[in-house]
């Protein structure tokens, strides 16, 4: 019996491939916009990251002792031996750092059902560079889910510092605030913002910003329930950019939109895929973090987690491999046919038994449909009959 | 298409109700019969078991929905819980028989108790040790946890009022609408642990993608349906 913990995941067949494109194509997105990919420890020192954890995730890490006799966790996160690694060798200045990565990461799971551990892909990019650096995150990132072939992504956009600015005056009632607003539960958050002795001004902010959602209007909205374009400037800037680049129909602006005061600090954004009813990822700048470690600069990333529906919407826009068969000709002459079809881009998987009808036949039953022998150029099609000439089958004509 | 997922049993009179006061096709829904999915008009319904209604949100399969404040504590699913609709009120209690000593009745201090039951459960080094039969596990667990009480607890899918009758559990924590269920199982409620109503919830990426749809169903609930618009 092969049983996995429960909350865990082994990927393999069709969903190991899907992931693997995942990565791939997230790693060379980023990669070639200067991105370096990194591999942290699995491992995290409880030492190093307790202080840094917001409260809401400590409860979740996974702790273990390491042989040494060391206190640390499984890695529950990548921003943040991202940062600390990064951080120790920042001064502030210079030419900002560039880092990508795909791993996973385990927390304990927040309801009966939820996963352990997920598989993360993210980047980050440290050092001050102006506000293109957040443009430039959510461009990468929806390029980098368009080449998976998630085109049909909504990514709800705010930023925290209007949040902060309703809060200026509320005093020690803000934490409370924001914990409960992140908690979901619109309810609750009104109901405090009702009973906390709060000015009136704020009142009437703080009721009305979590419904601020959707186009640019709401930022007119928004201005004018705090009588003052300011907070909003930032905000307007990077959306009219993303409006004119060609995004405006994947951008809903959220208003309301709640992170940790004391960790995020400017635009910060949720991705949403249409199969699940919570977000797959986010990013944002998170400056303050970053002071946590004693530099002083800009901090921004994003981070996906590939849940299952995720990965089951890029295995469906898969290409299903080719069969083929190399056992009609000398091994050798077979090989350096399935070159050819490497560096063609097609994906196959070579079959050496002696008999080609029990070439095809395997390949049937194990839920494959097209086959080739490499003595020849044709593709069979094992599940409607017909062949197809192996040029027009690789160029997507696969009508037989 | 809007996808409203309703809980069955008893709150789906009140979940009617709602969706007829918030002026949404309800036509349908009274005589449904044993269908578990009506479409009509722009808005598909479905009927699910009360304690299944956040998955089905939190999956993406519906946008919004109606489920008790208890089943969201129990279940604690990421969504977002849009307005308190005033039906559907009850409360969380903890409830044993009249007798029965367990860790708040030993006096206004909240010391630990006197004297706990048999089955050599009194004490463990002074620490009180109770068994505490519940269809909800989490809240039941969050509630004793808090009040350094250490309880066993049963989960149960049904009927928990008979678990301390035949002697599965000192004490029982379950939702309590008039109390006359406890009475006629010979129990007493000893504590409030939080009230309970019908929230209207929703899903994060709908509350997004489907903002004013959603603020309009909202606005509808709270005014029209004896909601409150705290």
């Amino acid at each position: 019996m092969n049983r996995i913990p429960k909350g865990c995941v082994s990927y393999g067949a069709e969903l190991g491939g899907a992931l693997e494109l995942c990565r791939a194509s997230f790693m060379e997105r980023f990669g070639a916009y200067g991105y370096v990919p990194f591999f942290p420890s699995g491992l995290q020192l409880l030492e190093s990251s307790w202080e840094m954890l917001p409260p809401s995730f400590r409860k979740r890490l996974l702790l273990v002792t390491s042989p040494f006799g060391e206190p640390c966790c499984l890695r529950p996160d990548i921003t943040l031996a991202v940062v600390s690694s990064l951080a120790s060798g920042m001064k502030g200045a210079g030419r900002p750092r560039r880092i990508c990565y795909a791993d996973r990461v385990y927390k304990k799971p927040e309801g009966q059902d939820a996963p352990v551990e997920t598989y993360q892909l993210g980047a980050e990019r440290l050092g001050w560079d102006g506000e293109g650096a957040d443009m430039e995150m959510i461009v990468l990132l929806i390029g980098a889910l368009e080449s998976m072939g998630l085109v049909d992504i909504t990514i709800a956009l705010g930023d925290v510092s209007i949040m902060r600015t309703a809060m200026n005056r509320t005093g020690s009632a803000s934490a409370g605030l924001v914990d409960v607003l992140q908690s979901g539960s619109l309810t609750d958050f009104l109901t405090l913002v009702d009973c906390a002795d709060i000015p009136d001004y704020s009142r009437r902010i703080l009721r009305e910003l979590p419904f601020l959602k959707g186009n640019g209007d709401v930022l007119d909205e928004g201005a004018k329930i705090f009588d003052d374009p300011e907070p909003f400037r930032n905000l307007r800037s990077l959306y009219d950019g993303l409006v004119s680049l060609g995004y405006g129909d994947r951008i809903v602006l959220d208003l309301g939109l709640a992170r940790e005061l004391g960790y995020y600090s400017g635009p910060v954004f949720d991705v949403y895929a249409p199969d699940s009813g919570v977000p797959i990822g986010g990013g944002g700048r998170y400056d303050a973090l970053l002071q946590r470690f004693g530099v002083r600069s800009q901090a921004v990333g994003c981070a996906i987690n590939l849940e299952r529906s995720v990965i089951d919407a890029v295995s469906r826009e898969k290409d299903e491999p080719l069969v083929a068969w190399g056992g009609g000709v000398p091994r050798e002459r077979a090989f350096l046919a399935a070159e050819r079809l490497r560096r063609s881009g097609i994906r196959f998987e070579m079959s050496w038994c002696d008999d080609s009808a029990a070439s095809m036949r395997d390949a049937r039953e194990g839920g494959q449909r097209w086959w080739t022998d490499l003595s020849g150029d044709e593709v069979i099609d094992l599940e409607r009959g017909g062949s197809v000439g192996l040029a027009s089958w690789s160029k997507g004509r696969r009508t037989c | 298409m809007l996808t409203f997922v309703l809980p069955t049993g008893r709150v789906l009179q009140d979940a009617i109700a709602l969706i007829e006061a918030a002026g949404l096709p309800a036509g349908g829904l009274s005589s449904i019969g044993r269908r578990l999915v009506l479409e009509d008009k722009g808005f598909r319904f479905i009927l699910a078991k009360p304690m299944d209604v956040p998955m089905y949100i939190v999956s993406g399969v519906a946008d919004l929905g109606l489920a008790g404040s208890d089943v969201l504590m129990e279940t604690g699913a990421p969504l977002v819980d849009l307005a308190d609709t005033g039906r559907g009120v009850c409360r969380m209690v903890l409830a044993a028989p009249h007798d029965q000593c367990i860790g708040e009745c030993s006096g206004a201090s909240g010391d630990a108790p006197e004297r706990l039951p048999r089955n050599g459960r009194e004490r463990i080094g002074g620490v009180p040790w109770i068994r505490v039969a519940t269809k909800y596990p989490g809240i039941a667990d969050r509630y004793f946890s808090s009040r350094g009480i250490q309880a066993e607890i049963i989960h149960l899918n049904g009927s928990v009022e008979l678990a301390p009758r035949l002697g599965m559990s000192e004490c029982i924590v379950d939702i309590v609408q008039t109390g006359s269920t406890l009475a006629a199982n010979g129990l007493v409620e000893r504590a409030t642990i939080c009230p309970v109503s019908l929230r209207l919830v929703a899903s994060k990426r709908s509350v997004v993608q489907r903002q004013r749809e959603i603020r309009s169903i909202r606005e509808a609930m709270t005014a029209q349906g004896k909601g409150v618009d705290r």
